[in-house]
């Protein structure tokens, strides 16, 4: 549908207000929101984040184009709730302690928003007791970043603290490797926001 | 010793002050500040020196890297022919710092503290601030020209994240053997209009002359001998260990964000 191309282009080039005016024109028009999401505004970000890995777009293109999807996922998000649509599942997300970089995890829970999932959005600095937080408004799976490898170690006290409790704690992050992951025992590593859909779907079942 | 240098030229001028007394036979190859934000193309710049080193008829005693971990920048560099030297450090704050104590006494409550020093500012850098670097004055009007001024502001405020709606301080390090007022002046310049309070820390040259000298003690350098290769550990202390060369995995080439 040549509306969702031209919703996929504006997020991709980080037209927030004319993603709005399109999103709003095609759920006015009575369009499904899952196919806006399907069809037009996952395959954007999916598209400039792998032109992202290839050194194709930078930092700021990325940091609009989540901009302009959040501006979309605004609107699609409570007419979705609205026929009923159920999350797949409800996690939280946070920057580490004493890390104040927020450009990552704010992709990967956009990601996850678009996929179908319910994100608690801790912010950034996190403590333990903020990841608890989270828990305690129902999510299940603890999403944990770090840009910095001063930071990268405190993942290890967040996964050791959910050990025992039942809560799966999956981490990403510019320094984070498979390889640490496996170090400290976390349930999931992903290197982009694209995997870490894949990651989750996967930890909860849900993958066809 | 005969020995090979490989520096970020952040260092530049600490080296070449404290070159002149080592007793050392010393080459230097300098490679261009800020590539750690492209930590995959650093490792390959710094790969490619060492195994060019190790191709010159006469071998040297040990290549010196004037380098941290730097955003995982050094994991996985691999020793040929020469030992490789490192000192421990998470990135250039530890190596101005003079040790890693001094690095945890200023930086573990938050290691996102931007820091600077003569080099960033003499490249016109002002500041590192863990992923990102202050450009030059014009910073914002680039970023406006390019996205608008909505977006352009949009983007200057994620890279430059507040915590509880405050900008971190810049801590500038001035070695005070080795200082440079009108430098220190400009970094303090620059966060002023940033809006961020301006710090100075005492650096000291301690251990780049450590590593110039030939004095690497283990829990502070790390040696790393033919055919083993830098690994990571992801702590605070240790920072790296050695492991097979065979066990690094291929290069990678994604890009940190």
């Amino acid at each position: 549908m040549a509306e969702l191309q031209k919703i996929k282009e504006a997020i991709m080039g980080g037209k927030r207000e004319e993603v709005s005016r399109l999103v709003q024109a095609a759920l006015t028009a009575g369009d499904s929101p899952v196919e806006i999401l399907e069809g037009g505004m996952i395959p954007a970000m999916r598209e400039i984040g792998d032109k992202f890995s290839r050194n194709e777009v930078y930092v700021p293109q990325m940091l609009i184009a989540a901009r302009a999807m959040q501006a979309g996922l605004a609107l699609v998000e409570p007419v979705l709730a609205q026929t009923g649509h159920q999350p797949l599942g409800k996690l939280c997300i946070g920057t580490v302690k004493g890390d104040l970089h927020d450009i990552g995890k704010n992709l990967v829970a956009i990601m996850l928003k678009g996929a179908g999932y319910e994100v608690v959005d801790l912010g950034v600095n996190c403590d333990i007791n903020k990841y608890e937080e989270g828990i305690k408004q129902g999510a299940n799976v603890v999403v944990c970043s770090a840009l910095l490898t001063t930071t990268m170690p405190y993942m290890k006290d967040v996964v050791e603290h959910f050990k025992s409790k039942g809560v799966k704690v999956i981490i990403g992050g510019a320094p984070v490797t498979q390889n640490y992951a496996d170090q400290i025992g976390a349930d999931g590593y992903s290197e982009d926001a694209n995997g870490a859909v894949k990651l989750v779907d996967r930890l909860l079942g849900k993958t066809a | 010793m005969k020995l090979k240098l490989i520096a970020c030229n952040v260092f530049k001028r600490e080296i070449e002050h404290c070159l002149s007394d080592s007793p050392h036979e010393i080459e230097t190859d300098y490679i261009e500040i800020a590539e750690h934000l492209h930590p995959a193309t650093l490792r390959r710049k710094i790969q490619d020196i060492i195994d060019r080193t190790a191709e010159v008829t006469q071998p040297y005693d040990a290549t010196l890297l004037a380098y941290g971990l730097c955003g995982r920048s050094c994991d996985g560099l691999t020793a040929r022919r020469e030992q490789l030297v490192i000192p421990r450090s998470h990135d250039c704050a530890g190596i101005l710092l003079g040790s890693r104590k001094r690095f945890e006494e200023e930086f573990s409550a938050m290691p996102s503290t931007p820091f600077s020093s003569p080099g960033y500012v003499e490249h016109g850098r002002f500041y590192f601030q863990s992923g990102e670097l202050a450009e030059g004055e014009d910073e914002m009007q680039k970023l406006i020209q390019e996205y608008g001024e909505d977006n352009a502001k949009y983007i200057y405020e994620a890279m430059h994240p507040k915590l509880d709606g405050e900008l971190q301080p810049v801590c500038y390090i001035d070695a005070p053997e080795f200082s440079f007022p009108d430098l220190m002046d400009k970094c303090r310049h620059k966060a002023e209009e940033e809006g961020r309070p301006f710090k100075i820390l005492e650096g000291s040259l301690r251990l780049i002359r450590m590593l110039l000298y030939g004095e690497w003690p283990e829990d502070e350098f790390l040696t790393v001998q033919a055919g083993r290769a830098i690994a990571m550990k992801g702590d605070w202390d240790r920072i790296y260990d050695t492991v097979s060369a065979n066990a690094i995995p291929p290069a990678e080439n994604r890009k940190e964000i």
